[in-house]
Formats: C-alpha cells, sequence, structure tokens
C-alpha cells in the first residue's frame, strides 16, 4: 500500500487539480494534513478530539464533516492559537470547536479574502481575533465564553461579520480598534462583562440588526467616525425596568379584577 | 423581538403580584372576592411555571442537575405555600411564603428577559 503522502503527490501531479485530503484516514492529525497540502487543497476532518495547534500559511480550506459539536480542536501549546494563519489568503475554516488556547481559538495575522464559518471559539483568550487581515468573511460563528474579547478586530479592514454570536466574554463582545470600512450584520452580542460592541479609532463602519443586549455598556465609539449604527437592539437596563413594570401592571390587574368580581358578584 | 418564554415569565410575574395582593387582602378583609381572585391567578401563575419549567428543561439536549434542582426548588416553594394555607399550619407565616413567590418570580423573569432560554443563570 503506498503511503498517503505519495498517494496525494501522485492525485496532485495527475490532475493538476486541488485535492482533497481526509483526516485521520489520509493523516492522523490535522496539521500533518496542512503542511503535506498544496494550495487550495481541501482538508476534510472527520469528527473527534483533537489536541494540536494548527499553522496555516497558504489557500486551504479545511471542513468539518459533522460540524463544530463534533470536531473539536484543543490547544496542544496553550501559548499559540488553535487556528494560526498568517500571510495566507483564500483560507477557509469551516465547522470547528476551537478551544484552550491563551491566544486566540482562530488567529488571523495579514490573512485576507478568507471564510470563517459555523465555528465554535468558546474558553479561549480571544475566540476569533484578526490582526492586519482584509475582506475576510465570518459567519455563523460562536465566540461565547471568552477570558478576553469574543471576536477582536485590529488594523483590519473590509471584513464582515454577520449572525455571530459573542456571548458571556469576560470583557468585549465584538471590539474593532482603528479598523475601518468592515460590516456587522445580525450579530447577536449579549452578556458580555463589559461592552457590547465597542469601536475604538475606527471609521466607516457599518453596524446593522445587531441584538447587543445586558452588557454594561451596549455599543461604544471612542475617537471613531463617520460609522452607520441601523436598527441594532440595545435594550441595556430593561431587566431592571421591565420587573418594575410588570409589577404595576400586577397591580392594575388586581383592581380591574376586583371591580370586576364587585359587579359580578354584587358584593 | 420578545421570545415566547420572555411573554410567559411576563405573564406569570403579573398573574403572581395580582394573586399575592389579593391574598394579603382575603386575609385581611376575609373577603370571598378576593379569595378567588387570589385562586385564580395562584393557578394559572403555577401552570405558567410548569410551562416554563418544561419549555427550559425539554428544551435542551443535555439535560442537566442544576437547572431541574433549580425549577424543583420553586415548586417545592409553591407546594409548601399551598399547605401553609390549606393546612392552617404556620398560617401566620403565608405572607412570607407568598413574598418569596414573588421572588421566585422575579428571578425567573430575570432569567427569561429578552434572551429567552440563553438567560445568565442558564435555567
Amino acid at each position: 500500500m503506498l503511503p498517503a503522502s505519495l498517494v496525494i503527490l501522485i492525485a496532485t501531479t495527475i490532475t493538476l487539480h486541488a485535492t482533497t485530503i481526509y483526516v485521520p484516514d489520509n493523516f492522523k492529525t490535522i496539521n500533518e494534513a496542512v503542511k503535506n497540502s498544496s494550495p487550495k487543497d481541501t482538508i476534510i476532518v472527520n469528527n473527534g478530539s483533537y489536541t494540536e495547534n494548527i499553522s496555516i500559511t497558504k489557500p486551504l480550506t479545511i471542513k468539518s464533516s459533522k460540524g463544530a459539536d463534533a470536531s473539536i480542536v484543543h490547544a496542544l501549546i496553550k501559548s499559540e492559537p488553535v487556528f494560526k494563519i498568517s500571510n495566507a489568503n483564500e483560507v477557509s475554516i469551516v465547522g470547528f470547536t476551537a478551544t484552550g488556547s491563551e491566544i486566540a481559538g482562530i488567529d488571523l495575522d495579514n490573512s485576507h479574502n478568507g471564510q470563517f464559518l459555523n465555528n465554535k471559539t468558546v474558553s479561549n483568550k480571544n475566540g476569533i481575533s484578526l490582526y492586519s487581515s482584509n475582506n475576510n468573511i465570518m459567519a455563523n460563528n460562536i465566540a461565547d465564553s471568552n477570558e478576553q474579547y469574543g471576536i477582536y478586530i485590529e488594523a483590519s479592514n473590509g471584513n464582515t461579520l454577520e449572525k455571530n454570536i459573542a456571548n458571556t466574554n469576560k470583557d468585549k463582545g465584538i471590539f474593532l480598534n482603528s479598523s475601518s470600512y468592515n460590516n456587522l450584520l445580525n450579530n447577536t452580542v449579549n452578556l458580555n462583562a463589559w461592552d457590547g460592541i465597542m469601536l475604538w479609532s475606527s471609521n466607516n463602519n457599518l453596524l446593522k440588526d445587531n441584538d447587543v443586549l445586558r452588557n454594561r455598556y451596549a455599543i461604544v465609539l471612542g475617537s471613531s467616525d463617520n460609522n452607520t449604527l441601523i436598527n441594532n437592539s440595545t435594550w441595556a437596563n430593561i431587566y431592571i425596568i421591565l420587573p418594575v413594570v410588570l409589577i404595576y401592571i400586577g397591580i392594575l390587574v388586581y383592581i380591574i379584577q376586583k371591580n370586576l368580581s364587585h359587579f359580578i358578584y354584587r358584593e | 423581538m420578545f421570545e415566547i418564554t420572555t411573554i410567559l415569565a411576563s405573564l406569570g410575574l403579573i398573574l403572581a403580584t395580582v394573586s399575592f395582593i389579593s391574598g394579603l387582602q382575603a386575609v385581611k378583609n376575609k373577603g370571598s372576592a378576593d379569595s378567588k381572585i387570589h385562586k385564580l391567578n395562584g393557578y394559572l401563575s403555577f401552570v405558567i411555571y410548569i410551562l416554563l419549567a418544561g419549555s427550559s428543561i425539554g428544551g435542551k439536549e443535555v439535560v442537566r442537575l442544576w437547572p431541574v434542582a433549580a425549577w424543583a426548588s420553586g415548586l417545592v416553594i409553591i407546594c409548601i405555600k399551598i399547605w401553609v394555607v390549606r393546612s392552617g399550619r404556620a398560617y401566620k407565616y403565608a405572607s412570607w411564603v407568598g413574598i418569596m413567590l414573588i421572588i421566585l418570580w422575579l428571578v425567573i423573569i430575570y432569567t427569561h428577559i429578552q434572551l429567552g432560554s440563553m438567560s445568565f443563570l442558564n435555567l
């Protein structure tokens, strides 16, 4: 039987097309598959728990076969990100749980035009972190319960964050730092210890249809200009007001019922 | 905008408030109208409590001990309240148990506001 790497090499040479690599069928670890892949290859990861730090420096698509709940990647070296994408364009990571890193679940550095979909980045320092990375799409990710930020974006422009969830992080839900022309659409950002969404020194961003509830502060803008905020829900203090209103309604309902009973029973 | 659990919890707090006030008035005035209002609103809020508990526990893939214990504790408080009033024993503490029911509903409303099942206490 030919070694897996040789099979892949032959397949790549003959077809001159992108190859699909399976983990753990072709390679036991995701990192091994990444190292032995060529640009534009697709790596399909079967369900299971993997303990490793994955470094990506070329255009690749890495997908889990059964979604984020079935494919869980724990950081082997905690001081490194679980997925580190550096100086690589058009990287796609789809359907993983990335957890246990003291840096980030998914970390992009100078990487552009990528897609990060349906991932769960929980219990890291930051869920998803972008530095100097432009025009990436992050959608349907869950970045909950991280030590600092759910999603942190620094010096990165033209990214789209859509339908992500960033709840119960210990600092901010989504933090844009010196980043412009990003679109934040339909995200859910609740119960974070400080700001739901913070824009610092960030201009010309679009925040539309986001739910930003029960954070210390909902949407905070500092040194930021020309940002567009449309139809965001930021009912920061409803949880204090609503019970009081309901008790008042209860008193009114009691008075109404009392008068009704007087009317009906003629007491 | 609001989820069904938020609406149910809000309705539950309103009915519990009505039941609490009418209960105090029933003890004070010995009026049958207040007693009827107390019972009607008490039964309705109990039904809503069961619906909320069922949707909360049944709506999760994995049933965890902590939410079940929390909902069961609430049920115990409701049962104690009914027992205290019906048996006539410890009747003087009935209003205190009533206050506990209001606090119970405040906890429920707080955990169900806006976010539905994704609540602060994750019940």
